[in-house]
């Protein structure tokens, strides 16, 4: 018989007396029919196993709960980091104008505090819009 | 007896005689036009301020160059005051005083003395007004009643102006001067009318403008009776200015600071004093509640 005849036939458990002491013989020689028999013994095994033995309610649940933590995790790789990059691109965003009026504002304001820190002694001269109010005060004669 | 009675009719008569020369020279005031060119001198403390100016008057409506130290030009016409920028004259947010008109003001009003004189060998007389808060004293020729030098010394300071130059001209070309200009009768911007009050109550002010982003802002700096140096910033409140952001960067410098919003406009106030007195300044100035 052929290595598929035999296995087949193992299978099935549809061998002759005859047949069965011939596939024991050419188990002997052929090693791959044995790994065959050897995988097919323990998958039969656990297969056993598996229908003669029922897990207790914690096991279910910390299988269970193990489950739902990796679903979680799947979740939180679908949802959460697409929308940790858009939000941390939206800072970006939001961040860069806001330091660029901070800047303004330390701009705008360093022009005050240099007034502020200089000991002034005499009237400074003007340079603004407003100017011609300072000439009015002093074109005003005041007494 | 007689010699007594003869010397106090000579002074009632002269008083009298005074008296309708100081109503003479007033009218002649009045309708004077003149154009001459002056120098004033402002002495107040320690500091003493020179200005010289060119003068077109036609009574109480005058047009005035001042050419040193800073170029301004201004006029009073019908009671109003005028800034010019080039060839339009716009309404001012203050009124400015010219001394003369002050003199003509007391003499009107307060005791005066008036006796003969010469000024640069000229005939003239000497005309003597003390009112409550000064002493005005001023030269007048004769025969034309112009006026060329006032001297009026008050509490704490004291202006002296005079004519180096001054002659009569003819209407006509008053009026062709005025009527160069547009004049432009819009009342001042509240913006304006914020920056005025504060240049008014700073000594040593200055006023700079700084456009950022397209938003404007002036800075009034100068300093303030019994607080010392302050700058203010001032703009519109319709402007995209966080006035916290501002506050914040002169309180991280260690200056007292905070921001005050009257009539749409917005402004920011910062100085060494404490904050309790800078505020109080503030409130006297704008009369806040």
């Amino acid at each position: 018989m052929e290595c598929n005849e035999y296995r087949e036939k193992f299978i099935h458990e549809s061998m002759s007396r005859q047949e069965k002491e011939e596939f024991v013989e050419h188990i002997k020689r052929c090693s791959g029919c044995r790994r065959f028999v050897e995988r097919y013994n323990g998958a039969r095994d656990f297969i056993k196993l598996r229908t003669e033995y029922i897990p207790s309610e914690f096991l279910e649940e910390k299988i269970l709960s193990k489950i739902k933590t990796k679903r979680s995790i799947k979740m939180l790789y679908k949802v959460a980091v697409p929308t940790a990059v858009i939000m941390i691109i939206g800072l970006f965003f939001v961040i860069k104008p806001l330091s660029g009026r901070q800047i303004m504002y330390e701009k705008v304001a360093s022009a005050g505090i240099e007034m502020l820190s200089s000991k002034r002694t005499t009237r400074t001269s003007t340079n603004s819009d407003f100017s011609y109010l300072v000439k009015i005060k002093y074109a005003s004669d005041q007494f | 007896m007689k010699k007594m009675l003869a010397i106090f009719f000579l002074i009632m008569i002269t008083g009298v005689a005074f008296s309708t020369w100081i109503n003479e020279f007033v009218s002649a005031y009045a309708s004077q036009i003149i154009e001459g060119h002056r120098v004033i001198v402002e002495e107040r403390g320690d500091t003493t301020r020179l200005r010289y100016e060119d003068v077109l008057r036609n009574g109480y409506n005058e047009i005035v160059k001042v050419v040193a130290p800073d170029f301004f030009e201004w006029a009073h016409l019908k009671g109003r005051t005028y800034i010019i920028f080039g060839n339009e004259m716009k309404t001012s947010p203050a009124t400015i005083v010219d001394s003369e008109q002050m003199f003509i003001k007391a003499l009107s009003s307060d005791p005066s003395k008036v006796s003969t004189s010469t000024y640069n060998g000229k005939k003239s007389y000497r005309i003597v007004v003390k009112s409550r808060n000064a002493t005005y004293t001023a030269l007048v020729l004769s025969p034309s009643l112009i006026l060329v030098y006032l001297k009026i010394k008050g509490r704490s300071s004291q202006i002296t102006m005079t004519y180096d130059k001054v002659k009569i001209v003819p209407l006509d070309y008053f009026n062709a001067v005025v009527s160069k200009f547009k004049i432009v009768n819009k009342p001042p911007s509240s913006i304006e009318v914020k920056v005025w009050k504060l240049v008014y109550h700073l000594d040593n002010v200055s006023v700079a403008s700084l456009s950022v982003n397209g938003i404007s802002i002036a800075i009034v700096s100068g300093e303030a009776e019994g607080i010392g140096n302050i700058v203010v910033y001032v703009f519109k409140s319709s402007e995209n200015v966080s006035t916290s952001n501002l506050v914040s960067q002169f309180k991280s410098k260690g200056y007292s600071s905070f921001a005050f919003e009257q009539n749409g406009i917005r402004m920011v106030f910062a100085g060494s004093i404490e904050i309790g007195k800078l505020k109080e300044w503030v409130n006297k100035i704008f009369k806040a509640k």
